[in-house]
């Protein structure tokens, strides 16, 4: 019986997907959280039929599969099941989905955006913490200062409003150009993945 | 009866299944190749073969001969590689005799009776209905399903049934009837004719567009599971329902990017067409569609 072998996750991304097959054992849930984004398998350990895979995907017993899970774990046993089916290449990705989030590597779903929004806080509560501190500072200036710095509240205030009304924050603006808030952006004429399946632009 | 082997290439750009059929008796080592895929980028208009290449290695590697090219219609999503196949491994270029009247139709859009033959001599076998042929040992028949087009045949290889767009996965359904000379009613008697082969035969489709976060794209569902759990056109569905669904969920359907580039390139069975000084061109006509 062949061994099983373990791919690094920052290799997953040269995978052909015409010659090679990733197979996802996570649970639904998991899967529909966050997955690749381009074509792989999709087949829970507790339902994992090599025979099933054989038919269902279109490969052959020495097509070279990679078992991905959350960590590892249970790509280990996935693995082992279909050596014992007799498929002759198969790996592990070592590090499962958790380490193909650190890597460059197309993922879907929304746990995939998830990913970036979580490093930050998002824009709307920045400004929240921003408007705070400032009114806290304003507030201190009135009281130890001098109490002519209300003005600024005054101003403040009206100029809150005004940005509601028109729905234009300048200081929004502002936090959106900070470093932290800059976001890779897609290069090439087209962010989508998969265009095909948009239904309409194919034959479904 | 005989199970042949089969495996699948997915194309994500236009998420196509290409299959190598082939006996699982390793002394005739002959296979088909059924519905390739030639990569074509519509803003450059530039070819590739990645996706060709892939099947020809495997060809390669399997040390197998290609004896069958096979076509299940004139696709309009994506360019056959069936001409380079050929250049590559030789093989005859086969279709539906029904691909005449595509021929025909296109011939008032595209004014290209010049390089793509009305007779059909481009393809090397037209076969009729029913007809039946062989795979090396394994028995091979056509199965005329028209509906998605004018001219969709279903190949049936040993207990494996290759049906292009006349039907999809369970829960993808069926191909679009909007296509010139298509017709929804054709396509629902073309499923009752595949449906009532034995439950236990394998239904490889032509296309998978699996539903977001629940799968991967998938090529293989048995008779049974489609009588059973087809969403379109499941034993469960009566001729007038399917009809109302199909023609509503088509109505105002964009076209597929690749139709105009795909539809010419494919009645040449794959090639550009006549060059100018060694150049070749795809024809875009204005306002025909
Ligand atoms: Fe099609």
């Amino acid at each position: 019986m062949s061994q099983l072998s373990e791919l690094p996750a920052s290799e997953v991304v040269y995978l052909d997907h015409l010659r090679t097959l990733v197979v996802d054992v996570r649970t639904a849930p998991e899967y529909a959280d966050i997955r690749l984004a381009g074509p792989h398998a999709f087949m829970p350990l507790d339902t994992l039929d090599p025979e099933q895979l054989l038919l269902q995907y279109g490969i052959t017993r020495d097509t070279p599969v990679y078992a991905l899970c959350a960590s590892g774990a249970r790509a280990r046993k996935a693995g082992e099941a279909l050596l014992a089916a007799g498929f002759t290449r198969v790996a592990l990705v070592q590090g499962g989905i958790t380490a193909l989030k650190g890597v460059e590597v197309p993922l879907a779903g929304p746990g995939a955006t998830r990913k970036e929004q979580g490093k930050g806080i998002p824009l709307e509560r920045q400004l929240r913490i921003a408007i705070g501190i400032l009114f806290v500072f304003i507030t201190a200036l009135a009281c130890w200062v001098h109490p002519i710095f209300s003005v600024l509240a005054f101003l403040f205030s009206v100029g809150l409003v005004a940005s509601a009304i028109l729905n234009r924050c300048g200081l929004a603006f502002l936090l959106a150009k900070a470093p932290w808030n800059k976001q890779q952006s897609c290069s090439g004429s087209s962010c989508s993945i998969g265009g095909a399946n948009k239904p309409g632009a194919s034959c479904q | 009866m005989h199970t042949p082997n089969v495996r699948g290439f997915f194309d994500p750009a236009t998420a196509t299944w290409t299959y190598v059929v082939w006996s699982t008796n390793n002394a005739v080592a002959q296979c088909a190749v059924i519905d390739s895929v030639l990569d074509y980028d519509i803003y450059s208009c530039t070819t590739k073969t990645t996706s060709a290449d892939a099947v020809i290695d495997f060809i390669q590697e399997k040390r197998l001969s290609l004896q069958w090219i096979l076509e299940t219609h004139i696709h309009a999503d994506h360019i056959t590689a069936a001409h380079y196949l050929q250049q590559k491994l030789g093989g005859t270029i086969a279709i539906s005799k029904h691909i005449l009247a595509i021929v025909h139709t296109w011939e008032a859009y595209f004014q290209n009776s010049a390089d793509t033959p009305q007779d059909g001599r481009q393809f090397d076998h037209l076969f009729e209905d029913d007809e039946e042929f062989t795979i090396a040992d394994l028995p091979a028949k056509i199965m005329y399903t028209p509906g998605h087009t004018p001219a969709d045949t279903s190949y049936i290889i040993g207990n494996a049934v290759f049906v292009g767009d006349a039907m999809f996965l369970p829960d993808v359904g069926s191909g679009r009837c909007d296509f010139p000379g298509g017709s929804a009613e054709d396509a629902y008697d073309s499923s009752r004719k595949l449906l009532a082969l034995p439950g236990d035969y394998r239904m490889y489709v032509g296309h998978d567009y699996p539903p977001e976060g629940m799968r991967g794209p998938r090529c293989m569902a048995t008779i049974d599971q489609q009588q059973q759990t087809n969403n379109r056109l499941s034993y469960s569905v009566d001729k007038h329902s399917f009809i109302a669904r199909r023609n509503a969920d088509d109505t105002g359907k964009p076209v597929p990017h690749l139709l105009l580039p795909s539809i010419q390139a494919n009645l040449r069975a794959g090639q550009f067409g006549e060059a100018v000084n060694g150049v070749q061109f795809v024809k875009l006509p204005v306002n025909m569609l």
